[in-house]
């Protein structure tokens, strides 16, 4: 048995070694998503909007930013984290792996917040707030899916 | 021969774990004194082969793949219940998408600012708060019809200079933006003409915002339009995120010193109404669809323009086109219409 293999067991199981890797992917996705919607809040440009979206209601409403910085660059250094998170624990970091969930379970909660504030606070949806939410929600269910899979 | 600490029953040299308990087994000649390579393991640890499963089951099933391998597992197999990445990839890999990250991000905004500016953008279904769009604007800014008369204005109505800002209240851009228009308002007085016109999107997300502008008008009446104007703009996120928005306008209405009663017949009545939709008219003629959209001699500000420091530099130019040109009116000092609080 080699190195590589002992450590590919270790996050979840025997039977589902590459979790860490397709949450790293998926992650990936988020941390691009994110950093489009910095760049776009700091050089003000229109965002590409689908006719049922109304992408500048939201994110020029007043829950687009916390502290005066945009949510968007907190969510692209929540991506990261669970990125580098996910990557540790696909070298074998349990307790990055651990630490992997607890995080997307906090993004999931403050997605929903989100979500909510779009749907009846805003009353316009933004299509790249929902692959966003899209991205934690499917980072959600792989980390439950990891646990799942090892308490059976 | 080899023995297993846990349950002290010996064992073939080529057994390497303890068909009972799965104890790593020791040498029996090297006894206690040579500890320094083999594991021992507390009496409730689990066995190496459980790493990663609680389940009994899975245990048995894995301790019987296990106990009969051809020589001695590395060292590192059976301490890997610590994390067994001690190489540098995974830092590797997280640092060079940091890397990348960070510089394709900026990458991605520099060569955003940096396009060409001398034209305008094009619309993209973003209804709120964004791009100035008046397209053929010279055009529709001479044929459009003049908005709220008189106009809510500071500086000289003489001047060869008119920034015409149009303005949603509940647009948080627009309230970024205030300050700017209040630097601009102070550091040219009578140099320029500064004209506010109400332009509320009616968005769902804006659903106060025609209120808001009616509010502002209707204090206008009472010669408080600047005050009233100055105050939805600083308590935006007050005003536009209250239950009772009425009654925080009456609060300000008290606050500015106006006459509350009149204010809220104002806000009732058609005069103030009517100034929002001529201003929201001209807006439209001019091609606004977005907020703020500023324009300088009916020239629109670009996005990347609306800043103190790029919108001087517009002024400037026309000022000294209109000092060229022998164009500059005589200062006259005295604001049209409301000229309260800036």
């Amino acid at each position: 048995m080699s190195d590589s293999e002992v450590i590919n067991q270790e996050p979840g199981s025997t039977a589902m070694p590459k979790l860490p890797l397709l949450a790293a992917v998926v992650a990936l996705g988020g941390l691009a998503d994110a950093i489009y919607l910095t760049i776009h809040h700091y050089t003000a440009e229109p965002v590409p909007c689908g006719e049922a979206f109304d992408c500048g209601a939201v994110l020029s409403s007043a829950y687009a930013e916390f502290g005066g910085i945009p949510l968007a660059v907190f969510g692209a250094a929540a991506y990261f984290v669970a990125f580098s998170l996910s990557v540790l624990a696909a070298f074998g970091n349990r307790i990055a792996w651990k630490l992997f969930g607890f995080q997307v379970a906090l993004m999931a909660l403050f997605t929903l917040w989100l979500i909510y504030l779009q749907a009846f606070v805003i009353k316009a949806y933004c299509q790249f707030c929902l692959i966003s939410a899209a991205v934690t929600f499917t980072l959600l269910i792989i980390a439950l899916i990891s646990k799942f899979w090892r308490s059976r | 021969m080899r023995f297993c600490p846990k349950c002290k029953k010996n064992y073939e040299d080529d057994v390497t774990f303890c068909l009972e308990d799965g104890t790593v087994l020791k040498p029996l000649d090297s006894s206690e004194k040579s500890g320094e390579e083999t594991l021992v393991l507390p009496s409730d640890a689990i066995p190496p082969t459980q790493m990663w499963k609680d389940d009994n089951k899975t245990h048995q099933k894995k301790s019987k793949q296990k106990t009969q391998p051809d020589k001695p597992l590395p060292k590192t197999q059976i301490v890997s219940n610590k994390p067994a990445s001690n190489s540098f990839a995974p830092l590797v890999i997280i640092g060079l998408v940091l890397v990348v990250a960070i510089g394709g991000g900026w990458w991605l905004y520099k060569s955003s600012t940096n396009k060409p500016t001398g034209g305008v953008k094009p619309n993209t279904n973003t209804t709120a708060n964004r791009a100035a769009t008046p397209d053929n604007s010279a055009q529709r800014y001479a044929s459009a019809p003049p908005g709220a008369q008189p106009p809510n204005m500071l500086g000289s109505p003489t001047s060869a200079v008119t920034v015409e800002e149009f303005a949603d209240f509940q647009c948080p851009t627009c309230a970024r933006m205030h300050p700017v228009s209040k630097q601009i308002i102070s550091a040219y007085g009578s140099r320029i003409k500064f004209v506010f016109r109400n332009f509320p999107l009616a968005i769902p997300a804006h659903d106060k915002a025609y209120d808001a502008s009616v509010a502002a008008e209707a204090a206008g009446l009472q010669g408080k339009f600047w005050d009233m104007q100055n105050q939805l703009f600083i308590n935006q996120s007050s005003w536009s995120t209250s239950t009772d928005f009425r009654a925080v306008l009456e609060q300000y209405a008290q606050k500015i010193g106006l006459d509350v009663e009149k204010f809220k017949n104002d806000m009732a009545g058609m005069t103030a109404k009517s100034r929002v939709d001529a201003d929201l008219a001209r807006g439209r003629a001019v091609g606004v669809s977005s907020t703020p959209t500023f324009l300088i001699n009916g020239k629109p500000v670009l996005l990347e323009q609306m800043d103190i420091a790029s919108m001087r530099a517009l002024i400037d130019v026309e000022l000294a086109k209109a000092q060229s040109g022998n164009q500059t009116a005589p200062a006259s000092s005295t604001a049209n219409t409301n000229t309260g609080n800036k």
